[in-house]
């Protein structure tokens, strides 16, 4: 069951998007890996969390919400099946690239943490409140707006900083280790089953008696 | 003594500034009821919360004498749980076979030749056995319908979830469908959302009319014609004081509300008393805005 | 050559389409959040033009540009997601009925981007006015600059429904914008980075030129969106000229603008 499970997962999801996440940034790197740099790193790092984003639409979201297996179970085979390559692909670019010093790699591994974890918070939030279960659509300009929002911050602050800052690499690993905790944490509250709530509200309005079953008018059957 | 399938207390839900459901209580047991309501009126709201799609912001919903709230045993509900959306989702590029054998591992299914073998049944029990390796994209808006409706018979569900089954189907495919949930041999309890009348007349042993979040009839679908009995008139001309009122094929026109003294009493039906329900209640609305 | 029997733009439902996307562009929360960048540039030089001395266009003036390019790219994304919006909801096909074919539509979203372009223009008034009054005056290549700006603004906006009309995949603009926001062209100048639309000449008659590159590369989209639906004459003939007039302003700057000549943002 289980590897039939991981084939339909896979073929329901929507994968062109990595697929052309990772095709830039397989050029990116190629282009400029003789450069030294960590900025196409950090660029395919971003393209490919834009592309995960995307793993988590689900079309038949209404049909499978009522099915005994939870949405987290549901999501985690959708990452299953996307997650995997993506990360193994960055961190194939990056043994590619290579990088100067131990901290510089670490700090870069932090990054790409930190942007695929924003990367399922975001797509999980946005898919929970999309009519048709697709908010992957939304991360790569929430991803956008972030990593703008956070480059007008000086430098030595940045949340989510990239390139070379003041505070050296460990400056960049921090936040971005941090960024990678918020969004797998917001990633597994979005997960909830949606009739979750159903427990916190009653449990608030318990305490009085049940109303009786009523009917306005004609007659009810009995269960049988 | 034995639990109702499907229980509701005090169930509200709101979006916004808007209460699609007022304190709605209701219990149904095994057999088919029908919820018939004009647009907005809570149908599909309820019917989502029914199939632990969606919480309801205050109230209790208990199924199979299990409590909602609780995860483990909403688990344990929705195996034996059927639900046909009103708007389902598809995988264009899977299968209608692949498309419900996808939807019974979910609902775990465990033995590989049993689930198809359940599979085939649901697709056969729809008329979709010759169109089983057909991708859905191919399949025209009826078909997807019935296979909305394959994967919800899966596995001989006890509570059946169906909003609008019949939308888009041939009045052939139509009678088909009467006849398979009429006959499913398990008698699991239905709770079947339409506005087709026809259908509620057909199969149904009891009708909730819900109206602005609220339930505005509960009873046999005889017991609803009833309440239009002595309401329903026919003019040459449009009379201004009913309800509503049509024009007919033979040009007369059909009154429902409070006949004016003389007036020629036609019977009844359930379409009269429906409209005749609504009618009063978006009134009344209205009054009250 | 004609391509497939599908009506050219109809102007009023082009206006009347450009009215309400136009509306919808400016509240849409990517522009907003682009407006809140130009909102940060701004202040950032307002608020040293009255806190600090010896404050300059040339030496501070860069927060406000930067702030109007963000603004341009969220326009760009926002665009996007506009032309993106009937394959997103599925109503392509219901829409395939209506007198008014896929032309008129894009022509409308092409005419929305307007819009921003319009904003951006007042908000860049208004920040010059104000810098005005704190004596620092405007020269004439730093006035062609500003006034570039919208039109990097309505470039963008085109490019995105540009996309959505040729790639309908809603990664790749957003992609195309986070690319262009990290991987800038690097110190050293080359001669193709006075063809990049953020570049920024010296002298009045190269920004000229790159004011004509940038509005004719704007309307090159605009051709190349409608194109994919309705290939009637008017339509290649106005391609010609725009790629015509594109190429001999690309031709120019990078005969004259560098190297040497230009300085990248």
């Amino acid at each position: 069951m289980r590897t039939d499970h991981l084939r339909y997962a896979a073929r329901s999801t929507t994968l062109s998007p990595i697929v052309l996440a990772a095709s830039v940034s397989t050029v990116i790197v190629a282009v400029r890996h003789d450069h030294g740099s960590a900025l196409p790193l950090q660029v395919a790092a971003i393209a490919l969390a834009g592309g995960i984003g995307f793993a988590l639409d689900d079309p038949a979201f209404e049909v499978m919400a009522a099915s005994p297996t939870s949405l987290l179970r549901r999501r985690a085979l959708r990452l299953l099946v996307t997650l995997p390559p993506a990360v193994a692909l960055w961190a194939a670019l990056l043994g590619w690239q290579g990088t100067e010093e131990i901290e510089e790699a670490l700090a870069l591994v932090a990054l790409a943490a930190g942007v695929f974890g924003l990367s399922l918070g975001i797509a999980g939030v946005a898919a929970r409140r999309s009519p048709h279960g697709s908010g992957g659509v939304a991360v790569a300009p929430a991803l956008f707006v972030l990593l703008i929002a956070s480059s007008t911050v000086p430098p030595r602050w940045r949340p989510l900083p990239l390139g070379d800052v003041p505070g050296g690499w460990p400056q960049i690993y921090a936040g971005w280790t941090g960024a990678a905790v918020l969004g797998v944490l917001v990633f597994a509250l979005s997960s909830r089953d949606p009739a979750t709530a159903i427990a916190r509200r009653v449990r608030m309005r318990r305490g009085g008696s049940i109303v009786p079953t009523s009917s306005l008018s004609g007659s009810r059957p009995s269960p049988g | 003594m034995e639990p109702w399938p499907i229980e509701l207390t005090e169930v509200s839900k709101r979006y916004g500034g808007v209460r699609a459901l007022d304190h709605v209580t209701l219990s149904a047991g095994p057999g088919i009821t029908g919820l018939l309501g004009p647009n907005g009126a809570g149908k599909t709201t309820l019917m989502r919360i029914v199939a632990t799609v969606l919480a309801p912001d205050e109230g209790s919903v208990r199924l199979l004498g299990h409590d909602l709230a609780r995860a483990h045993e909403r688990v344990e509900v929705r195996r034996r749980l059927g639900y046909m959306p009103q708007e389902p989702g598809f995988y264009q590029q899977f299968t209608a076979f692949e498309f419900v054998d996808y939807v019974a591992i979910l609902k775990e299914m465990k033995d590989r030749s049993a689930r198809h073998d359940a599979v085939r049944r649901a697709l056969g029990a729809v008329g979709l056995e010759d169109v089983a390796h057909r991708k859905v994209k191919g399949l025209s808006g009826g078909m997807r319908r019935r296979l909305a409706l394959a994967q919800a018979l899966l596995g001989d569900a006890d509570v059946l979830m169906l909003d609008e089954p019949t939308a888009g189907l041939d009045p052939e495919q139509r009678l088909r469908f009467r006849e398979l949930v009429s006959q499913l041999p398990h008698r699991p309890a239905v709770l079947l959302s339409t506005h087709q009348t026809e259908d509620i007349t057909a199969v149904c042993e009891r009708v909730i009319v819900l109206a602005g979040g609220r339930i505005r009839f509960d009873g046999s679908p005889a017991a609803l014609a009833e309440t239009a009995t002595g309401r329903v008139w026919v003019e040459q001309d449009r009379n201004e004081q009913a309800v509503l009122s049509w024009r007919m094929s033979d040009g007369r026109h059909r009154h429902i509300g409070d006949p004016p003294a003389g007036a020629t009493i036609a019977e009844a039906n359930i379409d009269d008393a429906y409209l005749l329900m609504a009618g009063v209640t978006a009134q009344t609305q209205g009054a009250a805005a | 050559m004609s391509g497939p029997l599908r009506p050219s733009p109809a102007p009023g439902a082009v206006a009347a389409l450009a009215r309400v996307e136009g509306h919808k562009l400016l509240v849409h929360p990517y522009f907003l959040a682009g407006i809140a960048f130009v909102g940060i540039g701004s202040a950032i030089f307002l608020r040293a033009t009255l806190t600090q001395p010896l404050v300059s266009w040339d030496d501070d003036g860069w927060t406000v540009a930067v702030g109007f390019w963000m603004l341009a790219m969220m326009t760009m994304v926002g665009a996007n997601h506009a032309a993106l919006r009937d394959r997103r909801e599925h109503t392509e096909e219901q829409h395939t009925s209506l007198p008014a074919g896929p032309a008129t539509k894009i022509g409308g979203l092409l005419t929305a981007t307007l819009w921003p372009a319009a904003v951006t223009g007042v908000l860049i008034a208004a920040i010059a006015g104000f810098a005005s009054t704190r004596g620092m005056s405007l020269s004439a290549v730093q006035v062609v600059h500003l006034a570039e700006l919208t039109g990097i603004v309505v470039l963008l906006g085109a490019f995105g429904v540009a996309v959505a009309v040729w790639l309908p995949n809603p990664f790749v603009v957003p992609l195309v914008a986070i690319a262009m926001f990290v991987v800038h062209p690097g110190e050293q100048s080359r001669a193709w980075h006075a063809i990049t639309p953020f570049a920024d000449m010296v002298t009045v008659e190269l920004a000229v030129w790159h004011l004509a590159y940038v509005v004719g590369l704007a309307a090159l989209f605009g051709v190349g969106a409608i194109a994919r639906s309705t290939r009637t004459r008017p339509v290649l003939i106005a391609g010609v000229i725009v790629a015509g007039i594109v190429g001999v302003a690309a031709a120019v700057l990078l005969a004259r603008a560098c190297p040497g000549a230009c300085l990248i943002g």
